[in-house]
C-alpha cells in the first residue's frame, strides 16, 4: 500500500464565486502536495490562505475547480475514498442532544461498525481521548476542549488509515494539546498518514515529516522539515561581512579549542519554521486578497 | 452563480415535467375518488365571506368536519342566548359542510321548527296574532324547508322524511296530514326503516280527507299481519275508521277498549 | 489522552477494512441517520403534544351537546384525526424544515458526509427519521383515541339499547339495525386507512420540505416556503376551477395557471381522510392508488432534491 501516495493533490485550483456581482475569489490556486503513507504533514499558512479549502477539496466537501485530488489512490468525488479518511474539522460542531459516547457510536455505525467491535471500539478512543467520564453527558454540556477532543475520537473510531485534522490544537490549553501532539506521534507509529494543518509551528515542527507553507492559496515552499529548517543540536553563527580569513581563523579555533565540537559547514544560515514562514508570508499581508 | 441558476432551472424543469406525467393520473384519481364519495368537491368561494378565510382554508386543508363541528358549538352557545338568527345561519354553514351529517340536518331543522317557533309562540311581549299566525310559523316553515334541503342532499334518508313527515302531521305545526302520510311512505321506502313509520303512514293518512277507505284497508293489513301491530294508536284509529266507514259489525276488529 | 490507552490497533488495511469495502448503498448507514433524526427530534420534547392531544380527545368525549350517539362517537373522531392531521403538517413541515440549515449550520454536516455516506443516503435518512418520528406519533395518538373511542362506543351501544328497550314496540331486529348504525361510528379497522392517508400526506409534505432545505439558506426560509407550498397546493385546483369559470377559458387565466398546477403538489386529494372518518368505506385498489402516488412524489422530490444537493459546497 505504501506505493500509492494517502493524499495526492494535483493542479488544484478552487474558485469561489462571490453572490451577484461578477467578483470570486481565488482560495486556492494551482496547488499540488503529496502525503506519502505513513508520514505526517502539516500544512501551515495565515487565516483565509486556503488551508481548509484544501482539505474539504480533499474530502470531497467541495469539488475543485481545476485540478485533481486523490485519497490512496481513489478521486475525492468517490465517497468510498472517505472509508479511508478520519476527519477533524475546525471548531467542530456535533448533535448537542448526543452523549459522548452516543456520539461516536453514531459515527462508527455509519463507518459500518456493529455490535461489539463498535462498543468497544466506542469505549476505547473515549478512553483514548480522556473523556470516559463525560461520556453519558450530552454533547450541549462540553467545553471546547471537550468537543475538540470527541472530535478526535470521531474522527478515529474506523481505524482510518488517513487522518486529516484542521486545527486539532484549536482551542485546547497546553496540557490538552500536548497530548494531541503524543497522539500524532503514536498514530505515526502505527503506520496512520496524518495530514494536518495548525498555526502553532512549535508543534508543526515537532510532529510533522514534511510541511508545505501556503499563503494566498499558493505553495510557497515544500519539503522535508530537516531540509526546511535547521537541526535543533547545531549552532549557527551568523556573520555578515565576514572575510574567508576570519572564517578559517575561527575554524582553525574550533578544531584546536572546541573542546569536542565538529565544525559542520559554512554557508548561507538556515532558518526555523518560524522564520522561514514570516519570511515567505509576510508578517502584515494575513487575511486573504 | 452561474451554476445556482443553472440548477434552479434544472429542478424547475424536473418539477414541470413530474407535473405533466402525474396531472393526468391525479385529475383521473380525483374523479374516482370523488364518484366514491371518498372526497368531497371542493367548496365555493361564497362559503369563505360566510366563515371566514382562516376557517375556509382549514376547510380546504381538510378539516371540514372540525370546522362543522366548531360552528356546531357556537350555534348551541346562540341557541343558549335564543339567539335564532344566528343559530339559523350557523346551522346553514353546518350543513353546506357536512351535508353527508343527517343527524346535522334534522338538529338544525328541529331549531327551526320547534325551539325558534316555540320561543316566538310564547314569547308575551309580542301581540297574539303575530305571534301565532306570522312569527311562529315563518320558523316552521323554515324547519320544514331545512328539512326539504336535506333530504335533496340525502335522497334515502328515512330519517329526514320521517321528521319532515312529523312537521306536516303535528297539529302545531302545519296540520297536513296528506302531506305527512306522503313523506311517511317516503321513508318506509327506504332502507333502514324502523317500522313505526309504517304505522305512522296509516295514522295520517287516516286524517287525510278523502283517504279512509285507503287507510282502513292499510292499517286493516298491518293488524292481521301481525300480533306486534296492534299498539293503542293502531287500534283507535282502526276502530275510529270502521265507525266512519260503516264497516259490519262481523268485519270488526276486536276491542280491547271498550267504552264504559 | 491517557498514556496507557493509546492503543490504536489500526494497522493499515487491518481486518480487510479497505477503501473499497464500503457499500454504495447501505439500508444500515440509512437506519442510522433515520434513528439519529428520530432521537434528535424525540429529545426536542416534541412528544409533549401527545398530553395536549389526550387532554383535548378525552374532554370532546366528555362534551355532553345535542348529540345522539352517532354523532357523538362522530365528533371525538373527527376531533381526533382533525388533530392529528394538523400535529403531522405542522411536524412534517416544522422539524424537515430545521434538520438540514441546521446541520449546515453548526457544520455537522462536515463530519457526517466526510465519513462514507452518499448524499442520497443522508437525505433518506433525514427523510426517514421524520417519516419515524411521525409513524409513531401517530400510532401512540392513535392507540389513544381509539381507547377513548372504544369506551364512548361501549357507553352509546349501552344508551341505545336501554333507550329502545324502554319503548316496548320496537322489534329485536330494529334494535340491533340502531346497533350496528352506532357501531359504525366507533372503532373500526376503516380509521386505519385514514391514519394511513394521513401518514401519506405527511410523506409527501416532509419530501418537499426537505427538497426546499436543499436550496434554503435557513430553517425560517425553508419553514416560510413550505408553508406557502402547502396552502396553494390545497388550493390551486380551486382557483384554476374557480377563474376559469369567472374568465371564461381565458388564455391569461391558462398561462398563468398552468405552471402552477404543474410545481405544486395536489395536496387536496388527500381530504380523503374527512369522509374515511365519517364512515365512507375505502376500497383497497383506492388506497393502493393513493399510496403509489405518494411514494412517486416522495422519490421525485428526492431525487430533486439530491440533484441540488449532490454538488453543495460547504
Ligand atoms: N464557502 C466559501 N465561499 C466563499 N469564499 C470562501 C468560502 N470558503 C472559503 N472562502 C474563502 O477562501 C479563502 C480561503 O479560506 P480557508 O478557510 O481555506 O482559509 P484557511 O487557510 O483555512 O484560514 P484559517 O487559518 O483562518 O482557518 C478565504 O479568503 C475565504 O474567505
Ligand atoms: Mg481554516
Amino acid at each position: 500500500m505504501s506505493d500509492t501516495a494517502a493524499v495526492e493533490v494535483r493542479n488544484l485550483t478552487k474558485v469561489f464565486a462571490l453572490s451577484l456581482r461578477k467578483q470570486y475569489v481565488v482560495a486556492v490556486e494551482d496547488l499540488s502536495l503529496t502525503v506519502n503513507a505513513g508520514e505526517v504533514y502539516g500544512l501551515i499558512g495565515p487565516n483565509g490562505s486556503g488551508k481548509s479549502t484544501t482539505m474539504k477539496v480533499v474530502l470531497g466537501l467541495m469539488a475543485p475547480s481545476k485540478g485533481t485530488t486523490k485519497v490512496f489512490g481513489i478521486d475525492s468525488g468517490d465517497f468510498r475514498s472517505r472509508n479511508a479518511i478520519g476527519f477533524l474539522p475546525e471548531n467542530p460542531y456535533f448533535y448537542r442532544h448526543l452523549t459522548g459516547e452516543e456520539t461516536l457510536r453514531f459515527y462508527g455505525k455509519l463507518c459500518g461498525l456493529r455490535g461489539r467491535d463498535l462498543k468497544e471500539r466506542a469505549a476505547e478512543m473515549l478512553a483514548l481521548v480522556d473523556l470516559e467520564g463525560a461520556k453519558d453527558r450530552r454533547l450541549a454540556g462540553y467545553s471546547k476542549g471537550m468537543l475538540q477532543r470527541i472530535g478526535l475520537a470521531q474522527a478515529l473510531i474506523q481505524r482510518p488509515r488517513l487522518v486529516v485534522l484542521d486545527e486539532p490544537t484549536a482551542g485546547v490549553d497546553p496540557i490538552g494539546s500536548r497530548k494531541i501532539r503524543d497522539l500524532i506521534l503514536k498514530l505515526k507509529e502505527d503506520g496512520i498518514s496524518v495530514f494536518l494543518c495548525s498555526h502553532l509551528l512549535e508543534q508543526v515542527q515537532e510532529v510533522c515529516d514534511r510541511v508545505g507553507i501556503i499563503a494566498h492559496g499558493r505553495m510557497r515552499r515544500e519539503g522535508r522539515l530537516h531540509d526546511l529548517i535547521a537541526v535543533e543540536d547545531q549552532t549557527e553563527i551568523v556573520l555578515e561581512g565576514a572575510s574567508p580569513e576570519l572564517l578559517a581563523r575561527v575554524r582553525e579555533l574550533v578544531e584546536k579549542e572546541g573542546g569536542g565540537a565538529v565544525w559542520r559547514r559554512s554557508g548561507h544560515p538556515r532558518t526555523t519554521l518560524e522564520r522561514l514562514f514570516l519570511d515567505l508570508v509576510g508578517t502584515k499581508e494575513n487575511e486573504g486578497k | 452563480m452561474k451554476r445556482r441558476i443553472r440548477k434552479t432551472a434544472g429542478a424547475l424543469a424536473m418539477l414541470i415535467v413530474f407535473g405533466l406525467v402525474r396531472t393526468g393520473w391525479e385529475a383521473g384519481l380525483d374523479r374516482r375518488l370523488t364518484e366514491t364519495g371518498l372526497l368531497t368537491p371542493p367548496p365555493t368561494l361564497k362559503l369563505a365571506d360566510q366563515i371566514g378565510y382562516q376557517a375556509f382554508f382549514a376547510v380546504l386543508g381538510g378539516l371540514r368536519p372540525l370546522v362543522a363541528f366548531y360552528t356546531t358549538l357556537h350555534a348551541y352557545d346562540a341557541w343558549e342566548y335564543r339567539e335564532w338568527d344566528t343559530v339559523e345561519r350557523d346551522y346553514n354553514i353546518v350543513n353546506q359542510l357536512t351535508p353527508e351529517d343527517e343527524d346535522a340536518w334534522i338538529i338544525a331543522a328541529w331549531h327551526l321548527h320547534t325551539n325558534a317557533a316555540a320561543s316566538f309562540y310564547i314569547n308575551d311581549a309580542l301581540p297574539q296574532t303575530m305571534r301565532e299566525t306570522v312569527l311562529a310559523r315563518d320558523w316552521v316553515l323554515k324547519g320544514a324547508a331545512k328539512l326539504e334541503e336535506g333530504i335533496r342532499a340525502l335522497p334515502d334518508s328515512w330519517k329526514l322524511h320521517n321528521e319532515l313527515a312529523r312537521v306536516y302531521g303535528d297539529k302545531d305545526k302545519l296540520a297536513d296530514p296528506c302531506r305527512a302520510a306522503e313523506q311517511y311512505r317516503l321513508a318506509m321506502g327506504c332502507e333502514g326503516a324502523l317500522e313505526f313509520v309504517r304505522r305512522f303512514y296509516g295514522y295520517q293518512l287516516a286524517r287525510c280527507p278523502g283517504k279512509e277507505q285507503e287507510a282502513y284497508d292499510y292499517l286493516k293489513g298491518l293488524y292481521d299481519e301481525a300480533e306486534r301491530h296492534h299498539s293503542p294508536s293502531l287500534i283507535i284509529t282502526v276502530k275510529d275508521l270502521e265507525t266512519k266507514l260503516g264497516i259490519p259489525p262481523g268485519q270488526r276488529i276486536p276491542d280491547p277498549y271498550p267504552p264504559r | 489522552m491517557s498514556e496507557t490507552s493509546t492503543t490504536h490497533s489500526g494497522q493499515p488495511s487491518a481486518g480487510g477494512r479497505g477503501p473499497l469495502r464500503a457499500p454504495s448503498f447501505s439500508l444500515g448507514r440509512i437506519w442510522t441517520l433515520a434513528t439519529s433524526t428520530f432521537t434528535q427530534l424525540v429529545r426536542m420534547k416534541t412528544f409533549y403534544f401527545l398530553i395536549v392531544f389526550a387532554l383535548v380527545v378525552v374532554a370532546v368525549g366528555n362534551l355532553d351537546l345535542l348529540y345522539t350517539a352517532e354523532q357523538k362517537l362522530r365528533v371525538i373522531k373527527n376531533t381526533a384525526f382533525g388533530a392529528m392531521s394538523v400535529f403531522s403538517w405542522l411536524f412534517a413541515i416544522a422539524a424537515t424544515a430545521m434538520l438540514l440549515p441546521r446541520d449546515l449550520e453548526d457544520r455537522t454536516l462536515y463530519t457526517i458526509l466526510s465519513k462514507p455516506v452518499p448524499r442520497l443516503e443522508y437525505l433518506l435518512g433525514k427523510l426517514g427519521g421524520v417519516m419515524l418520528t411521525i409513524a409513531i406519533a401517530l400510532l401512540a395518538m392513535q392507540a389513544l383515541f381509539t381507547g377513548v373511542l372504544w369506551v364512548q362506543e361501549k357507553i352509546a351501544l349501552a344508551d341505545a339499547y336501554a333507550d329502545m328497550k324502554a319503548h316496548s314496540n320496537f322489534t329485536e331486529a330494529e334494535i340491533q339495525t340502531r346497533l350496528r348504525m352506532v357501531a359504525e361510528q366507533g372503532v373500526s379497522w376503516g380509521l386505519l386507512s385514514a391514519l394511513w392517508a394521513i401518514f401519506l400526506k405527511a410523506l409527501v409534505v416532509t419530501s418537499f420540505t426537505l427538497l426546499i432545505s436543499t436550496f434554503a439558506s435557513s430553517s425560517l426560509f425553508t419553514i416560510i416556503v413550505g408553508v406557502i407550498v402547502f396552502i396553494i397546493g390545497h388550493f390551486h385546483k380551486m382557483a384554476v376551477s374557480y377563474w376559469s369559470s369567472a374568465l371564461g377559458e381565458g388564455a391569461l387565466a391558462k398561462v398563468f395557471l398552468k405552471p402552477v398546477e404543474l410545481i405544486f403538489p395536489d395536496l387536496r386529494l388527500f381530504n380523503i381522510v374527512e369522509n374515511i372518518v365519517g364512515g365512507q368505506p375505502v376500497a383497497l385498489t383506492a388506497l393502493a392508488e393513493m399510496t403509489g402516488l405518494s411514494v412517486l412524489y416522495a422519490a421525485v422530490y428526492t431525487m430533486i432534491g439530491l440533484y441540488l444537493f449532490i454538488d453543495k459546497e460547504f
